[in-house]
């Protein structure tokens, strides 16, 4: 377990599928109320699993290891722009909404946002 | 020992040219043994498969998700008769959990190096549920030659003519491509083959025809280069997907060989244009891949799509519809959004819509698919077009002394079955 700092922005590794070696950007900031954790995906430079096929376990892992009350986490899956001209390539956001039963997140649903406001949370 | 090994069959696309290739997998797979397992090999979409068969092992090799629930039919039915089965390749890594249901072992990643643990194992009768080798490939110098011995080489003629052997000198990709799973089954690094392991293999082929099957040679210009300079003294002839488009490697790779390509067309710009002609220039065939039903398609974009493709000079073209398959971000956004109809392992043969298209329904979509297939191939059937290709690379090999003539005792079968000419 880590010190509960107040922000954490930093390439996050995890294991994947099958143990393979995985990684996403990790974006954290708190409010008195909540935790934001935007999860990145990085595409060509993570060598295994995407984060939005291993939500549910990364983000356990996440609120264990920075001390997060997972009841009030808020977890986005952040797919960025990839200066493509396809619209698959696009920057999107998507939150992960997931039950937290004590020990890890389940029944997992998405909901596609517009965007994210971080008014209110500390730098 | 035997070991029997066996490709299971798959419905082949409505409409299309069947033709069927000598795998490179099972054979790949086959190198890995240890030299005292005797491999008996059947792909099944070219023989009939005898349960009776005499067996110790049995393994299931299957490369597309099309094949899955036919493979997990052929376990259910040995391991039924007491067989201990094992599964691996491909689509093996793609479905890994729900096919460990249907074996004894499941083996993910590559197998060279590791196979005398696995037989081990079996001869100890402490197979393991489940051999991870995803995260740790071999050592690329490990992978020799495949055994093409296993196949009965005589299965992949159609009425006379030989179909290309299937050849790989590197694994891996570096791209992280939407629609495919390339990245995740042999990790995000590109890996080439020992230049001396890849001329090894290519002066054991007898055939004079080859589809390098790398996920894409434009990995690394020099590595591309140097690997075309290589290959100009075997005489082969080969297809092959995406080359750099760079005049001095199109000047290499046709001295190499460099029959037709595989070219992903996408939209009809001038880019795309340009590049089937740079092809063209350099005596190399483009055969078009195109994938219809992206996000960003609408039903024009689609028409227009296939006008282009009349339009510019192309030897083939092929037509897909999007299809999410695992580990693939097509597979997540599809999943994230709902959009996912049908989940028939069977239909995931890139023939038939499974997802909800985002600017037309999946009815409009599969009818697209299916004109797009008539309007190309309308005044000149794909078989025609395909012989002309063949016509090509028969002038080539006259000139170079590497021709071979075409089987006439096979003139009347194609596949292992008889055919009127």
């Amino acid at each position: 377990m880590e010190e509960k700092k107040k922000y954490i922005d930093e390439v996050y590794h995890f294991k994947g599928k099958w143990e393979m070696p995985s990684l996403c950007g990790l974006w954290i900031r708190r409010k008195e109320d909540g935790t934001l954790i935007i999860l990145t995906e990085l595409y060509e430079e993570n060598p295994g699993s995407s984060v939005t096929g291993m939500v549910e376990i990364v983000a356990a892992e996440v609120v264990k290891k920075y001390q997060i009350d997972p009841s009030t986490a808020d977890f986005i899956v952040h797919n960025p722009e990839r200066s493509s001209r396809y619209e698959f390539f696009a920057e999107m956001f998507y939150r992960a909404k997931m039950k937290w039963n004590g020990d890890r997140y389940q029944d997992l649903d998405w909901e596609k946002l517009a965007g994210v406001d971080v008014t209110g949370y500390e730098k | 020992m035997i070991f029997r090994l066996i490709y299971p069959k798959w419905v082949k696309l409505e409409g299309q040219t069947h033709f069927n290739l000598p795998p490179l997998g099972p054979s790949a797979f086959a190198a890995a043994l240890p030299e005292d397992v005797t491999v008996d090999f059947i792909d099944e979409n070219v023989q009939e498969l005898n349960y009776n068969d005499p067996a110790d092992m049995v393994g299931i090799s299957m490369m597309i998700t099309a094949q899955v629930k036919r493979g997990w039919e052929i376990a259910t039915e040995y391991r039924r008769r007491g067989k201990q089965v094992i599964f691996g390749g491909v689509a093996t890594m793609l479905h890994a959990d729900e096919t460990m249901e249907h074996a004894d072992s499941v083996f993910l990643g590559e197998a060279e190096g590791r196979m005398e643990e696995v037989i081990g194992d079996f001869r100890r009768g402490q197979l393991k549920k489940l051999y991870n080798y995803l995260p740790k490939p071999p050592d690329i110098g490990l992978i020799g030659p495949a055994r093409r011995d296993i196949l009965n080489q005589d299965l992949y003629y159609h009425k006379g003519i030989r179909m290309v052997d299937l050849f790989q000198a590197s694994r891996g990709c570096r791209f992280a491509c939407y629609p495919c799973a390339a990245s995740f089954l042999g990790g995000r690094h590109f890996r080439p083959r020992p230049f001396d392991r890849v001329a090894e293999e290519l002066d054991a082929m007898d055939n004079n025809r080859l589809f390098v099957v790398d996920n894409s040679l434009a990995q690394d210009k020099h590595w591309e280069k140097e690997l075309f300079k290589m290959m100009i003294p075997f005489k082969k002839n080969w297809c092959s997907h995406t080359i750099d488009d760079d005049p001095e490697i199109l000047e290499v790779a046709a001295q190499a060989g460099a029959w037709y390509v595989y070219q992903a067309v996408i939209d009809d710009s001038d880019y795309i244009r340009n590049r089937i002609q740079r092809y063209h220039d350099f005596g190399i065939g483009v055969e078009a891949t195109v994938l219809l039903g992206m996000d960003n398609q609408d039903e024009d974009d689609i028409l227009r799509l296939i006008d282009f493709l009349l339009e510019v000079d192309l030897d083939l073209a092929e037509f897909t519809v999007l299809t999410p398959f695992p580990h693939t971000k097509a597979w997540d956004d599809m999943v994230r959004d709902k959009r996912i109809i049908d989940h028939d392992w069977r239909n995931y043969n890139a023939g038939k819509v499974v997802f909800k298209p985002l600017k037309m329904s999946p009815d409009r979509l599969q009818e697209l698919y299916h004109y797009a297939w008539e309007q190309f191939y309308r005044h000149e059937t794909q078989e025609q077009k395909m012989f002309k290709l063949i016509m090509k690379v028969m002038e080539r090999e006259h000139k170079l002394g590497t021709y071979q003539p075409v089987r006439k005792d096979l003139a009347n079968i194609s596949f292992g079955r008889q055919v009127d000419r």
